[in-house]
This record gives structure tokens, sequence and C-alpha cells, in this order.
């Protein structure tokens, strides 16, 4: 067991800001000054003008995320706790819970399987500890893949039963999911938010422990100021390498860098979306989402809404509070670069939307600083890819223009065009020291306690782990900057992407998969590689890490989804995380779980027409989806085309399969059609009994 | 003698009164027109006995589930989940509607009644604005994406 030394109050948040910002300003400045000495080449002023301001708006950010590390690695080495924040006491001496809190969980089209399996151990925890009469859960469902909503009405009639949770778990399906998750948890918050003083907003793939859970509302009962409360969650149960290596990153040097962030932000800090207990009221007073104007990609709903949802509870008073030091908070990491690249997508797009609501009225500065680190995240990559093209380009310029020492101006002296190689080198080594740095610290903190060691498989292990990542990571930064480049590019000339479910398994990536999706990277690799080792020779080994990664990007990809490459690596005890040393009992609950789920719930998604197929097969799973309909928002609102042809086809060919998705859902939105169902005529003649014309005008 | 040859012809129950109690999970066809011969029908000068048929086992489902706050309609559809959960229609399908039905179908039924949501407990949660001060419109207005479409229709 770790043993933690108590806890000591840290710097107050002016200070720990103004220093940070002041090194921040400082070391950029430095740089920006070194990078000037470079070059002095007549020819190319304007070059070298916009080369330094890519490389100072691209330094700053490191250079504040490096120092950031730096404040978080002392923050953990001495066990700072913040100023303004009561820690309620803990153990026996824990102050009883007070109020009542809602568990939600906003799914959408998610595995039935995983998300009741984590709730039952999360429900299963908290009734063990004798807590659960202050809790509640709420499934919230957005599912449109009616067989996704048919399993969950029957997983969610299986965990009641199995945890004898009637009357204390929810579920309610939404017919639109309108603003997607904002909208979903924004249509909790008025139907039900009076009757809750916090929730808790779980992602599907959240796992949190009881005292987590506990901790969190004592915390906010004892902070009447706080109106939110984030735990940092780490990444667990990763079944790829490329999962693996997310979890190990995470691991080793999340710490490092939440307790930075948690340092500096303090009461004024951010909220991830999930993992979080938020007080209702304050939430619903405060928080109520507006339509952008304009259109997509930058108008309509908020797509990334935590982040604004802080800022409005921050802009009405309310602390918004990082507790890295909660512990027993969990999440999930998308198994493969192909997900992860997805998911970026879909949160470049939510992100780069913040530059409307950058300028709102009345929004703190850090929170301003927050939206703007959100937007910076995915510029990033295009800044750097600029600076790198520009970069490259002029080297090979140079090279291939040899220098003239007289001006076109009249002169009596020559110009001497300078570049500096030892100065360049220096910046170099400089960045990637920097970008190193927050690893190494978060390597340092791990092998310095021997419970964190051995956590980590031992020092052996923790470092041949370490170098691996590294290595890894280094490759993948790459082909993961052109995947943001192209993403930024796109939301910017007006595309909007897609919000589709998310994959949590660990489904591998094919070869054909590979190359369709990434062939174009290992294109421009092997392109890349051919003209510097021609036209800028002497900077192939600089740019070594970015050649081999992007020409190796399709095996990379391909072959970091191998589970049985992962496996492997597990089972030599490499990119082991002190998780898997000594499993917490609600993950090893939860994995058991998973699997029973798996074969109560039978056949896996993806057959829409299975969903009506299911209903007629189990009289009883259709009377409770029958008696549940009505709690539905919004479940009267027939889409009468939609249902007209449902109708139609059904009675005509009594085959669902001709169906297609809206149809099935417009059906199981349909009472007359499934009291036919109920009464025990087949599919083809429950669509004629219940007839269109007679459903339209109760249903309108 | 079965119920089915015993009933006067103009108390045959409609079509949808005994799909209705077969929703219920009755298929025995004596016991579906026993207890239709329980519910009214247009003889007893009903309009519409389906709908009456539902208020009546609304009520009396909500009395059994001590949920006389739900409205008929709403117990009807809860109560029928219990039943057909219980597997009513084989197990007791003579204790519909009856005065006193048995104590463990009760409990079994109270055990099994669906609860999906909460009494409702709104929260006013109204659109905040997120405009920006009249001095930085201009700028915020540069990401409006339908800026010249609007100027174009303009």
């Amino acid at each position: 067991m770790v043993v933690e030394k108590p806890l000591r109050l840290g710097p107050r948040p002016d200070f720990t800001r103004v220093t940070l910002f002041a090194l921040t300003l400082a070391t950029t400045f430095l740089a920006g000054s070194q990078f000037l000495q470079i070059f002095d080449d007549h020819r190319a002023e304007l070059f070298e003008v916009s080369l330094l301001l890519l490389f100072v708006v691209g330094f700053c950010w490191l250079a504040l995320s490096f120092w950031s590390a730096i404040g978080g690695f002392l923050s953990l080495a001495r066990h700072w706790q913040w100023r303004g924040l009561a820690m309620p006491a803990a153990g026996e001496a824990a102050p009883p819970l007070e109020g009542r809190t809602a568990i939600l969980m906003p799914i959408h089209n998610e595995d039935p399987a995983q998300v009741f399996a984590g709730l039952q151990a999360i429900y299963e925890g908290l009734q063990s500890a004798g807590a659960i009469d202050g809790f509640e859960v709420f499934i919230v469902s957005d599912s449109t893949d009616p067989d996704a909503w048919i399993a969950e009405e029957a997983a969610w009639r299986l965990l009641c039963r199995q945890v004898g949770g009637e009357g204390r778990i929810f579920y309610r399906k939404r017919r639109r999911n309108t603003a997607h998750k904002s909208g979903n948890i924004a249509d909790f918050c008025r139907r039900w938010g009076g009757r809750y003083d916090h929730m808790i907003v779980l992602d599907a793939d959240s796992l949190m422990t009881a005292d987590a859970l506990m901790t969190m509302v004592r915390l906010m009962n004892a902070n009447p100021r706080a109106g939110l409360i984030q735990t940092p969650p780490t990444i667990v149960r990763a079944e790829t390498l490329f999962g693996r290596l997310q979890q190990f990153a995470s691991r080793l040097y999340g710490p490092v860098f939440t307790a930075g962030t948690a340092l500096w932000h303090q009461g004024d800090g951010n909220f991830w979306g999930h993992n979080a207990i938020i007080r209702t009221a304050a939430f619903a007073a405060h928080c109520g989402l507006p339509q952008l104007p304009g259109r997509k990609p930058f108008g309509g709903h908020i797509m990334s809404h935590d982040f604004v949802e802080a800022a409005m509870l921050r802009r009405a008073g309310w602390q918004i509070w990082m507790m890295p030091g909660i512990g027993g908070s969990y999440e999930q990491t998308p198994p493969t670069l192909i997900d992860h690249a997805k998911r970026d997508r879909r949160w470049c797009q939510g992100n780069l939307q913040h530059m409307r609501v950058l300028p709102a009225r009345g929004l703190h500065p850090l929170s301003r600083l927050h939206l703007f680190t959100g937007i910076m995240s995915y510029l990033a990559s295009p800044l750097w890819l600029m600076f790198l093209s520009a970069g490259i380009g002029f080297f090979a310029w140079r090279m291939a223009h040899p220098p003239s020492y007289f001006a076109p101006y009249v002169t009596l002296f020559p110009t001497w065009p300078k570049f500096d190689a030892s100065v360049a080198i220096g910046l170099a080594v400089l960045v990637f020291g920097m970008l190193l740095m927050p690893r190494l610290l978060g390597f340092v903190f791990a092998v310095a306690s021997p419970e964190r060691r051995a956590g980590y498989g031992g020092l052996g292990r923790l470092t041949a782990g370490f170098f691996i990542e590294l290595l890894l990571s280094t490759l993948l930064a790459p082909v993961q900057m052109l995947l943001q480049s192209v993403s930024v590019a796109t939301i910017l000339a007006g595309r909007s992407g897609g919000w589709g479910s998310q994959r949590r398994d660990g489904e591998a990536i094919g070869w054909a998969e590979g190359w369709s999706r990434l062939g174009w990277q290992c294109a421009i690799g092997i392109g890349l590689t051919l003209f510097v080792a021609r036209a800028a020779s002497d900077l192939t080994w600089w740019l070594a890490p970015l050649l081999a990664g992007l020409t190796l990007a399709v095996p990379l990809t391909v072959l970091t989804t191998r589970e049985r490459l992962a496996a492997f690596v597990a089972r030599l005890g490499l990119l082991r995380i002190p998780e898997e040393t000594a499993p917490p009992p609600l993950l090893v609950r939860a994995d058991r779980l998973e699997a029973t789920w798996r074969t109560m719930l039978g056949t896996p998604l993806g057959t829409p027409t299975g969903a009506l197929q299911r209903l007629a097969a189990d009289p009883s799973l259709l009377a409770l989806h029958l008696a549940i309909l009505p709690q539905h928002s919004d479940w009267q609102a027939v889409d009468t085309d939609v249902l007209v042809s449902a109708h139609d086809k059904l009675a005509a060919s009594g085959d669902p399969a001709l169906l297609t998705r809206a149809e099935v859902t417009a059906l199981l939105f349909d009472p007359p059609f499934l009291e036919g169902l109920a009464a025990g005529h087949g599919l083809s003649e429950a669509a004629r009994i219940g007839t269109v014309a007679e459903q339209l005008p109760a249903a309108a | 003698m079965d119920a089915v040859s015993v009933m006067r012809q103009d108390r045959q129950p409609a079509a949808p009164v005994l799909d209705l109690l077969r929703s219920l999970g009755v298929s025995d066809a004596n016991t579906l027109y026993a207890l239709a011969a329980r519910l009214p029908a247009a003889a007893d000068g009903v309009g519409d006995p389906t709908r009456a048929a539902r208020v009546i086992l609304g009520e009396w489902f909500a009395r059994l589930l001590n949920r006389m706050d739900l409205d008929a309609e709403q117990a009807f559809l809860a109560g029928r989940a219990a039943f057909v959960a219980v597997d009513g229609g084989n197990r007791y399908p003579g204790a519909l509607m009856t005065e006193e039905p048995p104590a463990e179908f009760c409990a079994e039924l109270r055990r099994n009644m669906p609860l999906p949501t909460p009494a409702a407990a709104p929260a006013v949660m109204l659109a905040q604005s997120l405009d920006p001060p009249p001095l930085l419109a201009p700028i915020a207005a540069l990401f409006r994406t339908d800026r010249a479409k609007g100027a174009n229709a303009a």
C-alpha cells in the first residue's frame, strides 16, 4: 500500500499563474530570439519572418505545457493541497452523505453488455459501502439503432432484477437526439433536475469506485461554492497495442500533467465531459446551451459542450475544480489509431467551434484560456506542419541556390547570408527536450517510490515500457499531426463531421483498411524521404522520426491493433500499469460481469430488424417496452411519412428486413402497431390492424 | 359448457377487447371469454369497449399496485408489463379483475412493476447567451459560415 505524506497548502493561484505565464513568455522570447540568429538571408526575409511567427506560436504552446508539467511535478512531490477547497475528513471520520445524487449514464448505440456490466459493478460497490441510499442511477439513452434501444430496455430490466434496483435505477430514451450529449443531459435536467442535488456524469465506458463517488459528494457538500468537481480518469482495460500505449502514457505521465493544470487552474478549472460531479441546480440555471447562429461547422449545436458549460458555470460565480487525488475514476481509450482519429475529428470540430464562443460576454479569463487551449490543441498540428514544410522547403532552396554576396542594390560591402547550424541544433535539442521533459518527470515520479515502481512491473519493465512508448509515440506523432491537419483543413473549409458512436472494443484493423485510410501518408513519407535525401540531405537524421513515422504509417496502424501482439507485450510485463499489477476490485468485477452480460443479452448489435423480431418473440419485453414508451421524451412525435411507409412495407411482405432503420424506429414508437404485436398477431398482421389512418390522430 | 358457448350473442366481445386480453398473456379461449364477460361490451351502451376495458383494467392494476397516483392508462401499461413478466396469463388468469386476488400474486406483481423514471421534478434550464460584447461582434461574425449565403440572399 502506498503511504502518502500529509498534504500541505500549495502556493496561491495568482502566484502560480503569474509565474507560469512569465516563464512561458520568457522561454518563448529566448527561443524566438535564438531563432532569429539562425538565418540572415536578404533573399528570403519575408520567409524568415513567417517561419519565426510559426515557430513562436508553436513554441509558446509547448512552453506552457512544459512549465505546467514542472509545476505538476513539484505539486506531486510536495503534496500540495489546493487553497480554497475544504477537504472533508476521510475514513471513519467522514461526514454522512447529504442530498441525493444522480449517476447519469448518457449512451448512444453503445454495447449494452459493457455499459450495464459497468453500472452493475458501480451499483454493487455503493451497496457494499452502505451508501446506495444517497444515489440513483439514470440511464439516458440517445440510441438511434433500434436494436441497441431494445437491448437497453432488456438490460435495464435485468439490471434492476440483478441488484434489486427497482425504483432506484431509471431508464429514459429520447426519440430525437437533439444537441447530442449536451441535449441529452439538458433533457434530464429539465425533467428531473429538481430531484437531485448533484449529478455525476459518466461516459459509456466510465467506471468509478464507491469511494470516489462518495468523496465527490462530500467534497460538494463541504464546498458550497463548488459547481463542478472533475476527476482525471485513468485509462484502463486496453486490449490492443495502440490502446496499451495510450493507457501506459496516460497512467505514467498523466499525473504530472493533471497535477500541473490543477495547480494553476484551481477553482477556475475545466470540465472534461464525464467522471465529474455537478451541482444540478447551478448547472440547470446557467448551462443552457444556445444554438450558435450560422451553419455547421461553426454554427448549430455546440458539439464540445463540456468546456463551454464549465465556462458558463464559472461565469455565474461557481467554482470548477480538478481533483487529481480522488482516484478510483476510470475510462477506456479508442482501440486503434483510426478510431482515435475519428474521435479526434469530432473533438476537433467541437473545439474549433469554440472560436465562436471565445469572445462571449462575461467569461472568466481562464475559461477563455481553456477554450483557446482546446482550439490550439488542434491548430498546433497544422502550425507545426507548416513550420516543418516551410523549414524543409527553405533548406532545400538554400542548397539549390548558392548565396549571392551582393544585394540587388548599390552597396560597398558584400552581404553574407548566414545560417548558424549550431543555434539551429541547439534549438532543436531544446524543443525535443521540452517535449521529453514532462515524460521524464512522470517517469521519475513513478521511479521515486518503490510501491509505484512495483505497480509498473519494477524498474526494468518500467524503463523498457518508457522507451517503447517513447519510440512508438514518436513515430505515431507525425501520423496524428497529418490527420489532425486534414481535420482542421476540412472543418475550416466548412465540412461538418458526423457524431457516430465510438468503437470501444479491440477489433483489429486489416491491411486493406489500413492502406485505404493511411496509404496516402506512406506515399508522402516515401516522397518526402526521397526529396530530403536529394535536396536537403543535411536534415535527414533530424527528420528521421518524421520520415519514418509517415513511411510506416500503415504498418504501425495495423500492427498496433493486433490483440495478439498486445497480449505478447503484456505477457512480458511491458507497458504494464498499476491497475494491471493489482487490479482494483471494481475493474475485476466489471470484467467478470461483462462476460455474464454478454451471455445474458445474447445477440450482438447490428441488425436493426432484430429489434422487431426480439419484441415479437418476447411478450414480456414487449409489454415492458409499451409501458415505458410514454416516459420517453417526444415519444408522440411521429414521422408520418416514415410510419406510413413502414406499415405499407410490413403489411405487404411481413419481412422486417425490408425496412430501413428509421422505419423500424418509427414502428417501435408506434403504440397501435405494438399493441397488435402484443395481442399475438404477426408483424404483417399487426401492421395491417394498427392502420396508419387510425394512428395519426392519436399521435398528433 | 364453456364460457364461449354460453355468452349471449349481443355480449360477444369485440375483437380488439380479446386482443387486449391476449396482450396480457391470456391464450386460453375459455379464459379469454370469461374475462371478457367481466368487461363492458357494446351492448352495455359503451361507445368504445376497448378504451373502457383499458380503464377498468388500469384502475384495477392501480389499486393492486398501490399506485393510485397513476392515471388509468399508465397503470394499465405498468400493470400489464408486471402481469406478463410474472406469466400471469398462465399462472393467475382467474385473478384478473377480482376483488381479492391472491396475496402472493399481488406481491409478485408489485415487485415486477416497471418504474422507468421517477416522478417529474423539473428544473428550469433556459438557453444562456454566448453573444460577444458589441465591440467584438464583428470578429465573432468572421466565423459565421452563413454570411456569404445570407448576403447573397439579401
